[in-house]
């Protein structure tokens, strides 16, 4: 073959020619970030299936052995947060107290942001713990289960209590592009989490509306408790309950016909406006 | 004078390079090691008995010890300073780790895993060590020179380093002894490479992490052709110009192309013991950072 026609072949079997200098490969199935798509299967009650091979079993062996170690390591990093913040820092400081060297913490290539993102699923656990605890509502047509919702994100937020002072930084940290994805599919199981307890049985589009606007009041209520210094955090709870009134009107509204829905949906329109101007003198 | 007479031997020695191009052109996929008979083992694409490739390797070093430094900027356009930053980057060191710095006998992860160590916020009472290691007696002494050089004394820098004479495949050093293993740029020249990373896996201590930054192959094959062509005429073109040595290098680029790639590698690495295996590509696949762990 000539050189001519090497050159040709070669060309046409790499079409990827430009790349880039320095690329992380993702070749780590068993990363953190199988963790909390684990957490949903097991929620969502999929079935397991019963044939197993030998082999697989061993590797979900060696998974867990991994996942546990990290997840130890990770736990005794949260002690040092107050103190070092989301960073690495905490995460070497964690590793010596679980008993291995500092140097471990490169079992963590993004750094902070796996911490956050532990902690996050920690929380989600433990409020799907609790709220499996809470009695149960049956939930009817067009009504929205406002206490259970407005009990469940207000746990939820004061899990973030005591690491109140850096948790601006966490939220910054989970705004990073290579977290992003972490950071949504939290949010999103925990909301899953929320209206899965709270009764939601729903199937049709609803089921969609109930979980990106959830989402929606719990960012928002995230970002308002940062700077609630009310006893109790009082001032937060009548925010959140605020704004799941809000979300009832709209959902009201749209459950009707657009002409008797006028008055609600205006209404509506006008609360959400007053608020956002801060003139709601309600409360 | 003496760089018209590099250029005479390089045309006296054009023919022997054509032949390797040909050979290397009809066989694009690497040979891999299984091959091999029992007892005998690649250096370069020459097939040798195994115990004459220590030898071999430990001559090829002794005639480039010298220039090694200035040889690494010339092939690599100064690349070789970035990866080696970077391989830095992916280990981050912390205060009080200690590091066997296998293979680094002329210091450059020595010297950048001190200069890491400095630029962190100072700890109380933690004291990191480095315990630079390397077959080769000449290339230390370079190293050694060098850090007297740049001034990383024990007492100036505040981490206490040592230099051992050693064979990475029989470490005489106690296990669990060590947090971080890195060699960069000479599992390839090592024999059996199972045999070196087992005694990585015995002197690092639990939770330790094994590091390596090697060559690898590109898994594009135009960008492959392009390297391939770089590496056979050029190289040791460059050798002869800059060190007067043509043989060193084209070992150098043989045996980066019989070195396993990165899958390969990478569960060889696993096989060793070590968990969490990754790897991550440099310039498009030249070198790549093997990573894991002794958990």
């Amino acid at each position: 073959m000539s050189r001519l026609q090497t050159i040709i072949r070669s060309l046409k079997n790499g079409r990827r020619i430009i790349g880039p200098i320095a690329s992380i490969s993702v070749n780590n199935p068993h990363g953190i970030r199988s963790y909390s798509q684990m957490e949903v299967q097991k929620d969502a009650k999929l079935p397991v299936p019963l044939t197993i091979s030998t082999q697989s079993e061993h590797e979900n062996e060696d998974t867990k052995y991994e996942e546990n170690i990290k997840n130890n390591i990770l736990n005794h990093a949260l002690d040092f947060v107050p103190k070092s913040g989301w960073s690495v820092e905490s995460l070497s400081s964690g590793a010596k107290a679980a008993g291995y060297p500092t140097i471990t913490h490169g079992l963590f290539p993004n750094g902070g942001g796996d911490l956050v993102h532990y902690f996050n699923i920690k929380c989600n656990e433990q409020l799907v713990e609790q709220m499996k605890t809470w009695p149960k509502m049956e939930l009817k047509e067009s009504t929205v289960p406002s206490q259970f919702i407005e009990n469940a994100i207000m746990t939820r937020l004061l899990m973030i209590d005591p690491y109140k002072i850096t948790w601006p930084k966490a939220m910054a940290i989970q705004t990073m592009p290579n977290n992003v994805s972490n950071c949504l599919a939290t949010l999103l199981s925990l909301v899953d989490d929320i209206c899965y307890h709270s009764g939601d049985r729903s199937v049709d589009f609803n089921w969609y509306t109930r979980r990106v606007g959830l989402a929606g009041i719990y960012k928002a209520a995230e970002l308002f408790y940062l700077t609630d210094s009310t006893p109790n955090s009082g001032a937060t709870r009548s925010f959140v309950a605020s704004r799941i009134r809000d979300a009832q009107l709209i959902q009201a509204a749209l459950n009707l016909n657009p002409v008797a829905a006028a008055p609600q949906t205006l209404t509506a329109a006008f609360t959400t406006a007053k608020n956002i101007l801060g003139i709601n003198t309600l409360k | 004078m003496a760089f018209r007479s590099g250029i005479t031997k390089i045309l006296s020695l054009r023919c022997a390079a054509h032949h390797v191009q040909v050979r290397r052109a009809l066989t694009t996929q690497t040979k891999m090691v299984e091959e091999m008979k029992p007892g005998k083992t690649h250096f370069g694409f020459q097939e040798i008995e195994e115990e004459e490739k220590t030898k071999k390797v430990h001559e090829v070093f002794e005639t480039v010890a010298e220039k090694y430094d200035l040889m690494n900027d010339v092939m690599s356009m100064g690349i070789h300073r970035v990866w080696k930053d970077i391989f830095m980057q992916r280990l981050a060191p912390t205060p009080e780790t200690k590091l066997l710095d296998m293979a680094g006998g002329t210091g450059d992860i020595t010297f950048r895993y001190i200069k890491y160590l400095q630029n962190l916020p100072a700890s109380q009472g933690a004291r990191s060590s480095v315990t630079v290691c390397d077959i080769n007696q000449a290339m230390l002494d370079v190293g050694k020179q060098r850090a007297l050089k740049l001034g990383f004394t024990p007492e100036l820098c505040g981490v206490d380093i040592s230099w051992v004479c050693g064979d990475a495949e029989k470490l005489n050093l106690p296990d669990d002894s060590f947090d971080a293993y890195t060699i960069a740029f000479g599992i390839r020249n090592c024999t059996h490479i199972e045999k070196v990373l087992e005694e990585a896996y015995r002197v690092l201590t639990p939770g330790g992490r094994f590091l390596c930054l090697e060559f690898s192959q590109l898994p594009n094959s135009t960008l492959q052709w392009v390297y391939d062509q770089y590496s056979f005429q050029v190289i040791p073109v460059l050798g002869q110009l800059f060190v007067g040595q043509w043989k060193p290098y084209q070992y150098l680029v043989e045996s980066i192309r019989q070195f396993p790639n990165q899958e390969k590698f990478k569960s060889m690495i696993e096989d060793a013991g070590f968990r969490q295996v990754t790897f991550e590509n440099l310039t498009f696949g030249t070198c790549a950072i093997h990573s894991g762990f002794k958990l």
